[in-house]
């Protein structure tokens, strides 16, 4: 099996992170992208006559003049295996080839977008991954005049991702260390433990030894999506004269989440994206039976040295593939420009480093796993799941994650909208919505538009202008929670899955604009003493707070709903609150 | 061992429903997510079961259910029906969606289709 790529350039590691430096392949800056997605409506039994009824649909409806301009086809849509290396059309389902669907969705004044993966396979099992075949695969959709592509994440050499052999994770977590060794001229140091600091919450001691260095995995909706999610193993030493010395870990390895085999060791002296050692130590007989590395060669300067020992290769992994695929693309086609959806459901805290190539990226795992088909079932999404498979699975996480989202970075993405499937009332479906504006997500309808007419229920959601104008206003900011009815010390930061609770959100808008959503998460109505000014949204908002409501003494609220207006002092809300069930209000107010 | 191939065959004769799934390769190795995948498409295309929409198992009862996310409602399908069982592992039950299919789950799934649905 093939190994990890060789990193010798700093961008792609994990200390540019935060330099907020995108990578040079990645495309311009640009709001949510805003399409239909075959996914959630037909699962991988899409075809080229669907595909096609979606895109006349859209523009039927208008749809594309309201911004839903992208037409994508997820998985399903190439034969299973390669011919002659490269990627073909699935000849049942789209007879016509691919680049006569891309003639036709552009011919309708669309865009055409596609799909495929990092890892070796399709999630839906193809074995056409773009893995080692970047260059003839970006050939083929540059071939195909692609304006979007979604990459997924199955089947990943490097990482014990969905489909991928579990014990890949041993790329992922720097074994359990026990001690550390330190020899050279004039020097030889058993570095103890009062030499250690933990970087990150997630490592711990465990019986005499350092386990759970790396990154954790973000795909399911246990861990809270912020913060630092890998630990790090700091080492203090005090060094006579700069020179080179020798190192050894007394260490054990696994290949389960928590506990690998590939470390990395970073001296203060390493410049540029190198490492004192980047790689797979051999395998011990168990995570708990410890032995000596050979030595590695350090170098260090005199004085104070902090020794990292660590492993990042989860998340620099996963960048190194993505970036592989789109600098593919640039190659060819250097002025081409193309959508970069990163789908790695989260994995890696793609909130860290998808702005390096991305304009968005993926937060969780699916918001449903049960899609519709072309016989005419609509699918199914839920309200609330013990998993991601739901509406507030997906919001309660992203709803935190605002500081990594901007114009400047990319967006973060809850997944496809799931309105017009089964399982879900109007009132869902408006508040999803409206959800999904306030975050700044790609909006990817996700439906079978076939069941949408001009002016009915769906249609009026999935095309309310003012909730759209929100999603897409040039500032560019998610909103940010600035209340909620769950007892915590920050609204902003709190990971909350108990959906008995209301939450308000506010978002600066362009014109010195200000958007405010309410929602009511519970399945019973809600009577709440909320009391929201501006002084509080302004301290929420900080900086971002639009300058021009400052000192403004009256302003005009527009409900985005029913399009009602209203004027209002600083007080927005004042007790009681009430709202339906899963219900939303949503507000537009600017200055008078 | 039963491949993807033989397994479809053995659900029927006429394998003209399968066109346009995505089942992988016929000789691949039949494993219990693809089984899974391959007996509820069958279920829905050509017997025309509608899908069972309660008592379905969720991950708090079997952890590993949404394992595979692209298997995971058919498995959740054929688990409500008592088409294939989770397996029971110490103290949890299991689906274990990368196990072959043995003769005895191919054997209990043909018995489970012919008593309930006459195939």
């Amino acid at each position: 099996m093939d190994q990890p790529y060789k990193i010798t350039d700093i961008r792609y590691r994990f200390d540019s992170f935060e330099n907020g430096k995108a990578l040079p392949c990645r495309g311009p800056k640009r709001l949510p992208a805003m399409g239909w997605n075959s996914w959630n409506a037909f699962g991988s039994g899409n075809t080229e006559e669907l595909t096609k009824a979606m895109a006349d649909k859209i523009v039927e409806l208008g749809l594309d003049k309201i911004g839903y301009k992208y037409v994508v086809l997820d998985d399903g849509c190439y034969k299973s295996e390669r011919v002659n290396g490269k990627l073909c059309n699935e000849e049942v389902k789209f007879p016509g080839g691919l680049k006569y669907l891309s003639d036709y969705v552009h011919s309708k004044g669309l865009k055409f977008g596609m799909y495929n993966d990092i890892g070796t396979n399709l999630c839906a099992s193809a074995a056409v991954g773009t893995h080692g075949h970047e260059n003839e695969d970006a050939e083929s959709y540059i071939d195909w005049d692609i304006d979007f592509i979604k990459v997924d994440n199955c089947y990943y050499m490097w990482d014990n991702a969905t489909f991928a052999d579990p014990e890949n994770a041993r790329y992922s977590f720097a074994p359990n260390i026990k001690d550390v060794r330190l020899t050279g001229p004039d020097i030889d140091l058993r570095l103890e433990r009062d030499s250690w600091s933990v970087s990150g919450f997630r490592a711990h001691y465990e019986d005499g030894y350092l386990t759970g260095i790396g990154t954790f995995d973000g795909t399911g909706p246990d861990n809270k999506p912020i913060d630092l999610q890998s630990s790090e193993l700091w080492i203090n030493v005090e060094i006579p004269c700069e020179g080179e010395y020798q190192i050894s870990v007394l260490y054990a390895t696994g290949k389960e989440e928590g506990i690998g085999q590939w470390l990395q060791i970073k001296s203060p002296m390493d410049k540029d994206g190198g490492l004192t050692f980047d790689g797979l130590l051999p395998e011990t007989d168990s995570p708990t039976d410890f032995r000596w590395s050979e030595p590695i060669s350090i170098s260090l300067a005199e004085g104070a040295n902090k020794i990292r020992l660590m492993n990042h290769r989860r998340q620099e992994n996963t960048l190194v593939s993505y970036a592989t695929l789109l600098e593919a693309l640039r190659e060819k086609a250097p002025d081409k420009d193309i959508v970069y959806s990163i789908c790695e459901w989260g994995k890696t805290m793609p909130g860290d480093w998808g702005y390096k190539v991305g304009d968005s990226w993926r937060i969780l795992n699916d918001i449903t796993f049960n899609t519709g088909s072309a016989e005419g079932d609509y699918g199914t999404c839920r309200w609330s799941d013990d998993y991601t498979n739901s509406i507030t699975s997906q919001y309660n996480k992203c709803v935190i994650m605002d500081e990594f989202a901007s114009l400047e970075r990319g967006w973060n993405d809850p997944d496809m909208l799931v309105i017009g499937m089964n399982g879900l009332t109007p009132e869902m479906n408006r508040t999803h919505m409206s959800m999904w504006c306030m975050m700044n997500s790609p909006l990817m309808l996700g439906m079978d538009l076939r069941r949408v007419e001009k002016d009915d229920e769906l249609y009026k959601i999935i095309a309310n202008k003012a909730l759209i104008d929100i999603n897409q206003d040039a500032l560019g900011v998610q909103a940010k929670r600035i209340y909620t009815t769950y007892q915590c010390e920050d609204p902003s930061k709190e990971y909350i899955r108990d959906n008995n609770r209301v939450d308000v959100l506010a978002k600066p808008l362009s014109g010195g604009r200000l958007a405010v959503a309410i929602y009511n998460l519970s399945d019973e109505i809600a009577e709440e003493d909320i009391s929201i000014d501006l002084d509080l949204i302004c301290e929420k908002l900080g900086d971002k707070f639009p300058a021009d409501l400052k000192d403004c003494e009256q302003l005009r609220e527009i409900n985005v709903w029913n399009g009602d207006s209203a004027t209002v002092s600083r007080k927005i809300l004042q007790s009681p609150v009430i709202i339906e069930p899963y219900g939303n209000v949503t507000l537009l107010l600017e200055r008078i | 061992m039963l491949t993807v191939g033989e397994f479809v065959k053995m659900l029927s004769g006429d394998t003209s429903w399968t066109a346009g799934e995505d089942f992988g390769r016929e000789e691949e190795v039949l494993l219990r997510k693809n089984c899974a995948r391959i007996v509820h498409r069958y279920l829905q295309k050509v017997v025309g079961k509608p899908d069972e929409t309660e008592n379905l198992p969720s991950p708090a009862d079997i952890p590993d259910i949404n394992d595979c996310r692209i298997c995971a409602p058919h498995i959740a399908q054929v688990i409500a029906i008592g088409l294939v069982e989770p397996m029971t592992v110490g103290n949890i039950k299991l689906f274990k969606g990368d196990d072959e299919v043995n003769a005895d789950v191919a054997n209990k799934l043909f018995d489970v289709l012919k008593a309930d649905f006459g195939r």
